[in-house]
C-alpha cells in the first residue's frame, strides 16, 4: 500500500519524468500474459499436464522479484529495458520448451542466474568509476580466462569449437564475458583519449585521421582478441568484437573515414580467411549459393529458409511447425523457429523489441554528460544490436552465417547471463540520467 | 558525439529494417517456391499426415486403409497383398500405382477441398481426410484366381458382363505393398520378373493363337448373311488345316492332341490350328478388313479402364493390300508386330459375350466422402458402341461353346454345370521365343431376362500346356459364377 501511495505521487515528479515502476509493471504483465498463453497453447498441442507450465511460474517470480528490487535500487531507471528483456527471455523459454523440452529446466535455471547477476549489478556503486579505473585488470582477467579456455576448453556436445569451460555439468563460455570486458575497456580507454583523438590529427593524403599514437595500443589489444578468437574458430564473436570496436572508434573520433577503413579491413580479413580457413570458406560458399549444397554443407541454412517460408505471415502456431528439422535449431537458428511458428508477425515483434532496447540504450548514451558512460552505454547497446543483426541476417542469408546466439531468445546460459548483465549496466546508466535534479 | 550516436543508431535501425525485409522476402515472396522444393521435408510430413480414405472390395472388405501412428503420422496398411495388382501401392518415397494412383485425388480428399476449407484446416492444423473408394474387385474371386495361378508368372482378369465390373485382376510375380519401401531395390532390380509391372493392364503379350478369335470374327464379318452362310462357313472343311505355318523362324502347329482327320474352320479354331487362319485371305479376308477389326475391338489403342489413366500404345504398321505375305501371315497368326494386354483381350471377350457391344470396364464404382454413409456412384461412359455385329458375336460364341465341349483344353475350364465358352491358345514371345499359354472365354451366369456373363482372360508365361491356363480360368469362373 505504501508503495502504491509512493507511486502515485511519483507521477507528478518535479523532473517531469513519469516514474518507471507502473509502466514497467504494466509491460511485465502484458509480457507475462503472452508467455503464459503460448505455454498453455504448447501444453494443449503437446498434450502435456498443467504442471508443465512451471517455467512460466519461475519467470513470473523472477519478473516480480526483479521489479521489486529494481524499484528499491534503481527507481529512476529506463522503464522499457527490463520488461522487454524479460519478454524476450520468456519467449525464449516458450521456444526452448517447445524445441528441446529437456533443456527447458536448464534455461529456466539460467534465467534465475541471469536475473541474479542483473540485480547484483544494480547493487554495485552507481557511479561506475570502479569499472573505468581498473580497465587493464578487467581486460587481463578476460584474456586470462580466454587463455584458460584455449588450454582447457571443451564443448558440451563433444564436437565443434571448444569454447566452454566446464564446472561439473555447468558450462560457461568465457568469450561471452569478454564482450562486456572489451566494451568496458574500450569505453574507458577512448574516454581518456577522446579529447586528443579529436584534435591530434595527422594528414593522410587529403584526409585527417587520429594520430596512430592513440590507436596503436587499441589495435594491439584488438589484435590479441582477434588472433585468439580466430584461433578458436569462434568467428561470430570475432566479427562482433571487430564491428563493435569500429563503431566505438567512430563514436570517439567522429571520423566516418575510419568506418570505411574498418569495412576494408574486414573485407581483407574475410578474403584472407576465405583462402586459409576452411570454416570461413565453407560459410562464404554456403552464403553465396546455398542451393548447390542444399543437402550437405548448406543443409542448415536452406532448411532455415524453408522454415521462414513455412511460417508465412502469421506462422504455424507454437508446436505446430517443423522447425526441429533444422539441426541445432535451439541455439543458432532460434530466429528461424520463431519465423516458422509465429510468422512474419513474430519476426517483426522480435526485431522491434530488440530495436527498442538498442534505441533506448543509445538514447541513454546520448543523454549522459560523461564520455565514459556514454561510450559504455552505446558500446553495450551496439554489442546487443550487432550480435542480433549478425545472427538474424545470417539465418536469412543476408550475410554469411556466424554461429552466435540471438540475445535472450536462443538457448545458452552464458549468452543469457551476459545479456542480463548488459541490461543491468544499461539500467544503472539510465538511472542517473533520468533522476530528477 | 550526439551526431555520431544518431548516425550509429540509424545504421542499426537500417540493419533491423533489412532483417524485416529479408524475412518478408522469404516468408511471402519466395514462400511458394521454397515450399514446393522436393527437399523440403515439410512436404513429406504434410503428406504423411493425410488420412487417405480406404479402398474396399465390392462387399465392403478393406483392401487398403490408413492407420495413424502415435506421432500423428499416417501409415498405409494392405491386409490382402494378393490384391496388389488392382489396389496398387502408396508410398511417400515412390509414389502411387493402381487404384491408389488412379483415385489419388479422391483418396487424399483433394477433390472436395475448397479454398475456405483448406484455410480452416490449415489454421486448425487438421489432418486432411480423404474419401473411401469402393472397388469392383471381389476378394473371393481375386484370391481364387491368385491361388489358381500360384507361383507361375502371368496374368488373370475376370470381369462381369454387361456391367463391366472387374472382379479380379492378378499379376504374377506379385509384391507386398506393405513392404514396398523396404523391398524397392529388389522389386526394381530384375527386369525379367518386374513384379511392379501390372501385367493385366500393361503387360504386352504376343497374342499368338489367342488372336484366332479376332480373325474368326473378321472372317465371319465378311459374310453379309450369317444366318444363311454362317453354319456353312464354320462347318466346311479347310484343306490341309493341320499343316504347320512358318512365321519368323517359328513353326506354328495345332495344339497337341488334335485329331488326324480333316478339320472344319470351327474345329481348326477349337484345336488352335494356325493354317486355317493364316490362309484366311484365300477365303476373302482382306488386310483392310482385318485391320478394321483390330481397330474396332480396341487392339490398336490403349486399353480403357474407366478412371484410370491409360498409357499410349504404339500401333503396329498398318496392314494393307501391299503388305508382304510373311507379314500378313505373322499378323494373322498373332506372331507379328501386334502385341496385346490381357485387358484388351478381356474387352474383346466381353464384346463377344455381350452380343457384340462394348462393355464399360471399370475397377472402381463408387466414392464415399469421409463421415458419410452414402456411396456416390462413379459415372461410366454412357455410350456402348457395337464392336461386332450381333450375328458375328453369336457365331463366335457358338464356336467357343463347341470348343468347351470338344477341346481337351477348354473343357478343363468347366466345373459343375457351368456353361463355359472358351478358347485355348499358344503364343511365343520374347527374343527366345518362349512359349506361353492363353485362355480367353466366359461363362454364362444369366439369372433373369438380361444376359449376364463372367469373362476371363488368363495368360501364363513360360508354359506350353494350354490346360494350365484353362484350369486357372475354370477356378476363377467357378468362384465368380457362384457369387454372381
Amino acid at each position: 500500500m505504501a508503495d502504491r501511495a509512493e507511486l502515485r505521487t511519483d507521477e507528478f515528479d518535479l523532473g517531469g519524468l513519469p516514474a518507471p515502476a507502473r509502466r514497467e509493471a504494466g509491460l511485465l504483465l502484458v509480457a507475462g500474459l503472452i508467455i503464459l498463453v503460448n505455454h498453455i497453447a504448447l501444453a494443449i498441442v503437446r498434450d502435456r499436464p498443467w504442471t508443465s507450465l512451471w517455467p512460466v511460474g519461475v519467470w513470473a517470480v523472477c519478473a516480480i522479484v526483479g521489479h521489486i528490487v529494481l524499484n528499491r535500487r534503481l527507481r529512476w531507471r529506463d522503464p522499457l529495458l527490463f520488461p522487454l528483456a524479460m519478454f524476450l527471455t520468456g519467449w525464449g523459454l516458450n521456444l526452448i520448451d517447445r524445441l528441446v523440452p529437456s533443456y527447458a529446466g536448464r534455461q529456466t535455471l539460467w534465467l534465475v542466474v541471469g536475473l541474479s547477476a542483473l540485480l547484483a549489478v544494480s547493487l554495485l556503486p552507481r557511479d561506475l568509476r570502479w569499472l573505468s579505473r581498473y580497465r587493464y585488470t578487467w581486460l587481463s582477467g578476460g584474456l586470462l580466462l580466454l587463455a584458460i579456455t584455449i588450454l582447457f576448453g571443451e564443448n558440451p556436445s563433444n564436437a565443434g569449437p571448444r569454447l566452454w569451460l566446464g564446472f561439473g555439468r555447468i558450462y560457461y563460455q568465457p568469450s561471452e564475458l569478454l564482450k562486456i570486458v572489451l566494451v568496458v575497456f574500450l569505453a574507458s580507454f577512448f574516454a581518456d583519449h577522446q579529447r586528443y583523438m579529436r584534435t591530434d590529427m595527422i594528414r593522410l593524403w587529403r584526409w585527417r585521421v587520429p594520430s596512430p599514437a592513440f590507436l596503436a595500443p587499441v589495435l594491439l589489444m584488438w589484435g590479441v582478441c582477434m588472433v585468439v578468437l580466430v584461433w578458436q574458430r569462434d568467428l561470430g564473436t570475432a566479427t562482433l568484437f571487430f564491428v563493435v570496436f569500429m563503431f566505438m572508434l567512430y563514436l570517439t573520433s567522429g571520423q566516418a573515414l575510419l568506418l570505411l577503413g574498418g569495412v576494408a579491413l574486414l573485407s581483407a580479413a574475410a578474403a584472407a580467411a576465405f583462402s586459409r580457413i576452411d570454416v570461413v570458406a565453407l560459410r562464404i560458399n554456403v552464403w553465396a549459393d546455398p542451393w548447390a549444397t542444399a543437402d550437405s554443407d548448406a543443409y542448415q541454412v536452406v532448411q532455415s529458409l524453408m522454415a521462414v517460408s513455412a511460417g508465412g505471415v502469421f506462422g504455424q502456431g507454437i508446436g505446430q511447425g517443423q522447425p526441429t528439422i533444422i539441426p541445432v535449431v535451439h541455439s543458432d537458428f532460434a530466429f528461424a523457429a520463431v519465423a516458422e511458428e509465429w510468422g512474419l508477425v513474430g519476426i517483426i515483434t522480435v526485431v522491434v523489441v530488440l530495436a527498442v532496447i538498442v534505441v533506448r540504450g543509445m538514447s541513454i548514451a546520448a543523454r549522459t554528460r560523461f564520455v565514459f558512460r556514454s561510450l559504455l552505454a552505446s558500446g553495450l547497446s551496439m554489442m546487443l544490436a550487432v550480435q542480433s543483426l549478425l545472427i538474424m541476417a545470417g539465418v536469412l542469408k543476408l550475410v554469411p552465417l556466424t554461429g552466435i546466439t540471438l540475445p535472450f531468445l536462443s538457448y545458452g546460459g552464458s549468452s543469457l547471463l551476459t545479456s542480463f548483465v548488459i541490461i543491468g549496466l544499461l539500467l544503472m546508466l539510465s538511472t542517473d540520467e533520468r533522476m530528477p535534479v | 558525439m550526439t551526431r555520431e550516436l544518431k548516425w550509429v543508431t540509424l545504421v542499426a535501425l537500417i540493419g533491423f529494417g533489412a532483417v524485416v525485409l529479408g524475412s518478408a522476402f522469404w516468408a511471402v515472396v519466395q514462400a511458394d517456391s521454397l515450399l514446393a522444393r522436393s527437399d523440403n521435408a515439410r512436404n513429406v510430413i504434410a503428406e504423411q499426415r493425410i488420412r487417405r480414405g480406404a479402398i474396399l472390395d465390392r462387399d465392403g472388405e478393406q483392401l487398403a486403409y490408413t492407420e495413424v501412428t502415435g506421432s500423428g503420422l499416417a501409415r498405409r496398411v494392405y491386409p490382402y497383398p494378393q490384391a496388389a495388382a488392382p489396389v496398387g501401392y502408396y508410398s511417400v518415397t515412390y509414389g502411387t500405382a493402381g487404384i491408389e494412383a488412379a483415385f489419388d485425388t479422391q483418396l487424399r480428399g483433394a477433390d472436395r477441398a475448397s479454398e475456405w476449407q483448406d484455410f480452416v484446416n490449415d489454421l486448425l492444423h487438421r489432418a486432411p481426410q480423404g474419401s473411401d473408394v469402393r472397388s469392383t474387385v471381389d476378394l473371393d474371386v481375386q484370391i481364387a484366381a491368385a491361388q489358381a495361378l500360384g507361383s507361375r508368372s502371368g496374368a488373370v482378369i475376370v470381369a462381369h458382363v454387361p456391367s463391366g465390373r472387374v472382379l479380379a485382376m492378378v499379376s504374377q510375380p506379385n509384391y507386398d505393398p506393405n513392404r514396398l519401401d523396404v523391398d524397392w531395390a529388389t522389386l526394381t532390380r530384375d527386369e525379367q520378373t518386374s513384379p511392379l509391372l501390372n501385367r493385366v493392364t500393361a503387360g504386352q503379350y504376343q497374342p499368338g493363337g489367342a488372336l484366332q478369335t479376332v480373325v474368326l470374327a473378321a472372317m465371319l464379318a465378311g459374310s453379309p448373311d450369317l444366318q444363311q452362310q454362317g453354319g456353312y462357313m464354320l462347318n466346311s472343311e479347310v484343306p490341309e488345316a493341320t499343316t504347320s505355318v512358318q512365321v519368323n523362324g517359328l513353326q506354328l502347329t495345332c495344339l497337341p492332341g488334335t485329331p488326324a482327320h480333316p478339320l472344319t474352320l470351327a474345329e481348326s479354331y477349337l484345336f488352335g490350328c494356325p493354317a486355317a487362319f493364316a490362309r484366311a485371305p484365300e477365303s476373302g479376308l482382306t488386310p483392310g478388313n482385318l485391320w478394321e477389326r483390330f481397330e474396332m475391338l480396341g487392339l490398336l489403342a490403349s486399353p480403357v479402364l474407366t478412371g484410370f489413366a491409360t498409357g499410349t500404345v504404339n500401333p503396329p504398321p498398318l496392314l494393307h493390300d501391299e503388305t508382304p505375305d510373311e507379314e500378313l501371315v505373322a499378323a494373322l497368326t498373332g506372331q507379328g508386330d501386334l502385341t496385346v494386354t490381357p485387358l484388351q483381350m478381356v474387352q474383346v471377350m466381353a464384346a463377344i459375350a455381350n452380343q457384340g457391344n462394348a462393355v464399360p470396364l471399370h475397377l472402381v464404382d463408387a466414392v464415399r466422402a469421409p463421415g458419410s454413409s452414402d456411396w456416390v456412384p462413379l459415372e461410366l461412359p454412357a455410350r456402348r458402341p457395337a464392336l461386332l455385329r450381333a450375328d458375328v458375336a453369336s457365331a463366335v460364341r457358338l464356336t467357343m461353346l463347341q470348343a468347351a465341349a470338344q477341346s481337351p483344353y477348354v473343357s478343363q475350364a468347366r466345373t459343375g454345370d457351368l456353361v463355359v465358352y472358351g478358347h485355348s491358345a499358344l503364343a511365343y514371345g520374347g527374343p527366345q521365343a518362349t512359349p506361353y499359354v492363353w485362355f480367353t472365354g466366359f461363362a454364362d451366369v444369366t439369372d433373369g431376362e438380361e444376359a449376364e456373363a463372367v469373362v476371363v482372360v488368363v495368360v501364363i508365361e513360360s508354359e506350353d500346356d494350354p490346360a494350365l491356363a484353362a484350369q486357372v480360368a475354370g477356378a476363377a469362373l467357378a468362384t465368380a459364377a457362384d457369387l454372381e
